[in-house]
């Protein structure tokens, strides 16, 4: 090597340098004792060791400083690239909190719009790390930072439903670039440093962070304890998770008897249907190892969704919880299930539906949030499912939240139904004071309410039972099957299986108008 | 003619002549005295004189009460058939609260889940003309009739061709999806009634007893926003119906059709200047600068009382239809509000389905939405609206009238071009920035922030950016063209030329949606 080429391996040498230094070496310092990985040692423990290959590390703002004092800014704030987890492809961004409190810059901004477009072109997940005080960008004098974010933010859109892409939240998110963590199909949130914020005034002391998201605003799916934790859990998450929409998730090893029968199952439901029981006690006897990967764990918590494995094969499942509000479903659970069912069905991942619900209550209150249309935006959503959808009756399936859940004609592939299965357009009670109060009026005053109210009950809950309506192929109150509660596990593995190579079509059009 | 043809004849006539009055005179003075039209009347009150065709009017009930007892119901309470609205084609349902309430039997829903599948198929609009007293309860036949099957088309077909409910009665319970999941909702305010549960039912079911004011037409309209147009009663509501279908096409494999104006391109909009205040901090009633700029200061507006600071309504320039949405700075918010948003994300989807381009004229406030919108999902909200805006194929044109801050709303409005806006036009005191914000993160978050973020920084993103600085540079590539207010119905209008042939392809995806927020 010559004097000539060694002048510009030192010209290299010191961009690399720099690199490394971030924002400065008491600015990394600064990291750790925030408790913080840095932006580097975050892609490091994500990826797999030696896999990151970085683009676009020379990039440097080079606009003329705000305030005259010039500070360093290696990468522009962003280390990115591509590498590998579990020696699957991926794309990986990290916000450098160390570049000047890890704003986006101009030319950062433009570096993630051509990420997400590389990873959407390469048909690989995307994952982003974010640690960022705001936005420094710019549309003044030549500055070309607002078009970057618009262009970031279309070229993420464009590509939703192509590739998964994840968001860490390990730090602040503010202003405009806020909407790329909830434009995310999931999001980590750092229960120590996560903040999330457009930018409107902020009252109370824990608005922003992870657990506001988590249980008022309905935008966190895991809450982690520290940068490590998110990290971990995010590569739990790709386990689940196809490479794009053409692909399947990678194959697990089930390591449990697909044909298990689990004699326990008998045993969950109380004897009084009034009485509730933890949906999560049934998720764990039927699904592979027991293991359940639970998301918005604390928001709407009457209705549960996660990922599992039947049989090694990734599906997701949404149970309403008897436990929580006796399973209702009103606005925040159709929210968390629109989303979640959406997801699935663009990945082509099997839907599990667990029905035990008394529907969506009526009043004034729910009224005014639109429960209605909430309940539309299900509707609308499941006749769009073309993945495998499998719906397990377990006990009450009543008015509308039977129907948005897979009910027969909603295109469910089977409905199954345990023997305790009761359908109905409301509880039994409730129709017998609503249909029949001019004569349970009369029986007041004959003196025998008790002996008409208990035999029109009666005829309803024998009407209502699944042994009568399945009888019926036809009606939407219906089972394709009665199952012993026992074959739960069996019967949904055989029916994914079954479903292996399923085509299912929907009309051509331009868009579909989905209920707000 | 032989004897048995002759019979036959008589027999048809006779059912024919049966279903004109329905449940019978009593109820049909009822109805009237109850301010109800007839489905019949209604009917006539939609379509052109004498078009009228109908289908299936020889049905009637297949089933019996669980006490045994049997009735009579002409046509099982629904009327329904093809007609013509303006010359075009439409396919029609009335219900007939006279026969039983109008209430869902079998053969009743199987009539219009039939019409909607026919409606689909054949590329025509269907209008539903709604008074019903919901689910046939107590019927042996009630639960096969298939309301599942009902809503799994209706929204399969959403996006193929107009749905459109008139709703002018009761609709409860599982019934209550129907107009929901249609594209447009119109309600009659002395009639209609939408409810997830009536009265009797959620007293039954929770104990509350609910005011005749929940469930109304305003009560839809400003509250929950669920519904789009309220009429005064079933006739003025069923005219804007009418109305209506002309902005629209038949299918979403059409363009809307064309209206012939006697309204000049270049008619002289000077006093527009007059109207838009050019102290940023004066406000000004949007409606005022549409109805200078459309043609013949038509426009039909959705949602008029719902998230009052965005103004969506179809229109027309030169003839053509558009959608327009706008900022109306005469109401205080952010179009980044919760309800704005939806309302924005519901329109914008009509727009894209049936390739009816869209007008944006901005003026953002310089406000960003707070806590009690952020704890409800504002951020997630405002994700709908962005995935819709980024992927909608359509035409979309914009205005920037005095303001526009990506984090007040400009982004979906046309103010970063970036985001997919073909032409974006400015005034000469229009002013741009990303943010609106004036959040200290220092002080709100804290945790490690250089504590001269702001004045080193953060703030860049805060400047407001004057139009002539940011038209200067193509490489920011915002604007256009700067252009004199006066001139603004003639750009639109060319531009409407210019994007007319448009077409943009998407990345390919394995199924028809994304994964946008909910």
């Amino acid at each position: 090597m010559g004097t000539w080429m060694n002048g510009y391996m030192d010209k290299l040498a010191a961009v690399r340098r720099e690199n490394l230094e971030g924002g400065g070496t008491d600015c990394l310092e600064r990291m750790h004792k925030l408790g913080k990985l840095t932006a580097r040692e975050r892609i490091k423990r994500l990826v797999d060791a030696g896999s990151f290959e970085e683009i676009g590390s020379v990039v440097r703002d080079h606009r003329r400083p705000f305030d005259g004092t010039i500070r360093p800014s290696p990468g522009e704030g962003i280390v990115m690239g591509f590498a590998t987890i579990d020696e699957r492809p991926v794309m990986v961004y990290s916000f450098d909190f160390t570049v000047m409190s890890g704003s986006l810059g101009d030319q950062a901004a433009w570096k993630l719009a051509d990420l997400m477009e590389m990873a959407g072109q390469r048909q690989m997940p995307i994952i982003g790390m974010i640690d960022s005080a705001g936005e420094r960008l710019s549309l003044k004098g030549g500055d070309s930072g607002l078009n970057a974010v618009g262009a970031l933010i279309k070229n993420y859109c464009l590509y939703s439903g192509v590739v998964p892409r994840i968001a860490l939240l390990l730090g602040p998110c503010t202003g405009v670039f806020a909407s790329v963590p909830v434009l995310s199909d999931f999001l980590i949130i750092n229960e120590n440093s996560g903040f999330l914020w457009l930018g409107g005034a902020k009252q109370s002391e824990d608005a922003g962070y992870a657990e506001f998201h988590m249980e008022n605003s309905g935008q966190c799916d895991l809450i982690a304890k520290s940068d490590e934790d998110a990290i971990d859990k995010a590569r739990k998450l790709l386990e689940f998770l196809p490479q794009n929409c053409w692909e399947k998730p990678p194959p697990g090893n089930a390591g449990d008897d697909s044909e298990r029968r689990e004699e326990a199952l008998l045993d969950v439901m109380p004897d009084n249907v009034k009485f509730t029981y933890d949906i999560h006690e049934i998720i764990e006897k039927i699904t592979d190892n027991g293991e359940f990967f639970e998301l918005k764990e604390d928001f709407a918590s009457h209705l549960v969704v996660g990922f599992c494995r039947f049989g090694g094969h990734v599906a997701g499942i949404v149970a309403n919880n008897p436990d929580e509000l006796s399973g209702i479903l009103e606005p925040d659970a159709s929210d968390k299930y629109d989303r979640f069912m959406n997801f699935l069905d663009a990945f082509n991942i099997p839907l599990v539906t667990l029905v035990d619900t008394t529907a969506f209550p009526p009043g004034d209150r729910w009224e005014r949030m639109g429960i209605i249309r909430h309940g539309a935006k299900l509707l609308h959503s499941y006749s769009h499912l073309t993945c495998p959808k499998i719906t397990i009756v377990l006990r009450r399936a009543y008015g509308g939240a039977n129907i948005v859940l897979g009910c027969s004609k909603m295109f469910p592939d089977f409905v199954y139904a345990w023997p305790t299965a009761e359908f109905a357009p409301t509880g039994p009670e409730t129709v017998v004071h609503a249909v029949f109060h001019k004569e349970l009026a009369k029986a007041k005053e004959k003196g025998n309410y008790d002996e008409v109210y208990g035999m029109l009950l009666g005829i309803l809950r024998e009407q209502f039972s699944v042994f009568n309506l399945a009888k019926n192929w036809t009606t939407y109150y219906t089972a394709h099957e009665i199952i012993d509660p026992r074959d739960t596990r069996p019967k949904i593995i055989r029916a994914i299986k079954s479903l292996a190579k399923k085509q299912e079509q929907l009309p051509e059009k331009n868009r579909f108008i989905k209920p707000a | 003619m032989g004897e048995k043809m002759n019979a036959a004849i008589e027999r048809l006539h006779d059912i024919k002549k049966a279903n004109l009055m329905g449940g019978g005179e009593k109820h049909i003075q009822r109805q009237h005295g109850r301010d109800k039209l007839t489905a019949r009347e209604r009917i006539d009150c939609l379509l052109d004189p004498g078009t009228f065709s109908e289908f299936g009017s020889c049905v009637n009930t297949t089933g019996a009460r669980i006490d045994g007892r049997k009735t009579d119901a002409p046509c099982d309470g629904a009327v329904v058939g093809t007609g013509r609205v303006e010359g075009r084609l439409v396919v029609v349902y009335a219900s007939d609260f006279t026969v039983l309430g109008g209430s869902l039997g079998a053969q009743h829903v199987v009539k219009f889940v039939k019409m909607m599948e026919m409606a689909a198929d054949c590329g025509v609009p269907m209008v539903w003309l709604l008074d019903s007293s919901g689910g046939r309860l107590g019927y042996q036949d009630v639960p096969s009739a298939g309301i599942d099957w009902w809503f799994a088309l209706q929204s399969r077909y959403s996006g193929l061709t107009p749905q459109i409910n008139v709703l002018m009665g009761p609709c409860i319970a599982g019934q209550a999806y129907c107009p929901t999941l249609c594209d447009f909702l119109l309600m009659s305010r002395k009639t209609a009634h939408l409810w997830l549960g009536g009265p009797r039912m959620t007293q039954a079911a929770t104990s509350e007893k609910i005011g005749d004011d929940v469930g109304g037409a305003d009560y839809h309209m400003a509250y929950s926003g669920t519904c789009d147009i309220v009429g005064d009663t079933d006739e003025k509501t069923i005219l804007k119906t009418r109305d209506l279908l002309g902005y629209l096409p038949s299918n979403c494999r059409e363009k809307p059709p064309l209206k012939e104006s006697a309204d000049d391109i270049g008619r002289d909009i000077s006093k527009i200047i007059d109207i838009v205040p050019d102290e940023y901090d004066r406000t000004y009633d949007m409606h005022d600068v549409i109805k200078l700029l459309v043609d013949d200061g038509e426009i039909f507006e959705i949602k008029d009382e719902y998230a009052k600071n965005l103004i969506t309504c179809f229109c027309r320039f030169n003839g053509e239809t558009v959608g327009l949405v706008a900022s109306n700075p005469a109401e205080a918010g952010s179009i980044y509000e919760i309800n704005a948003c939806d309302k924005y994300y519901r329109f914008l989807q009509v727009l894209d389905a049936y390739n009816i381009p869209l007008v944006n004229l901005t003026d953002t406030a310089a406000a960003v939405p707070g806590e009690s919108q952020e704890e409800k999902g504002l951020l997630r909200h405002m994700g709908k609206i962005l995935d819709v805006y980024a992927t909608a194929k359509i035409p979309k044109i914009s205005i920037i009238l005095r303001e526009a801050y990506a984090d007040a709303g400009s982004l979906i409005m046309g103010g970063v071009k970036s985001m997919g806006t073909d032409l974006c036009y400015a005034w000469p005191i229009a002013r741009f920035a990303v943010q609106a914000s004036t959040l200290d993160y220092c002080s709100a978050y804290g945790k490690g922030i250089d504590t001269d973020a702001h004045t080193g920084y953060l703030d860049r993103s805060r400047e407001k950016i004057d139009v002539f600085d940011a038209a200067k540079s193509w490489t920011a590539q915002v604007v256009d063209e700067v252009i004199e207010p006066g001139q603004t119905r003639r750009k639109i209008i060319e531009a409407l030329a210019m994007v007319r042939t448009k077409k943009v392809s998407m990345p390919p995806r394995a199924k028809m949606h994304s994964t946008a927020p909910s």
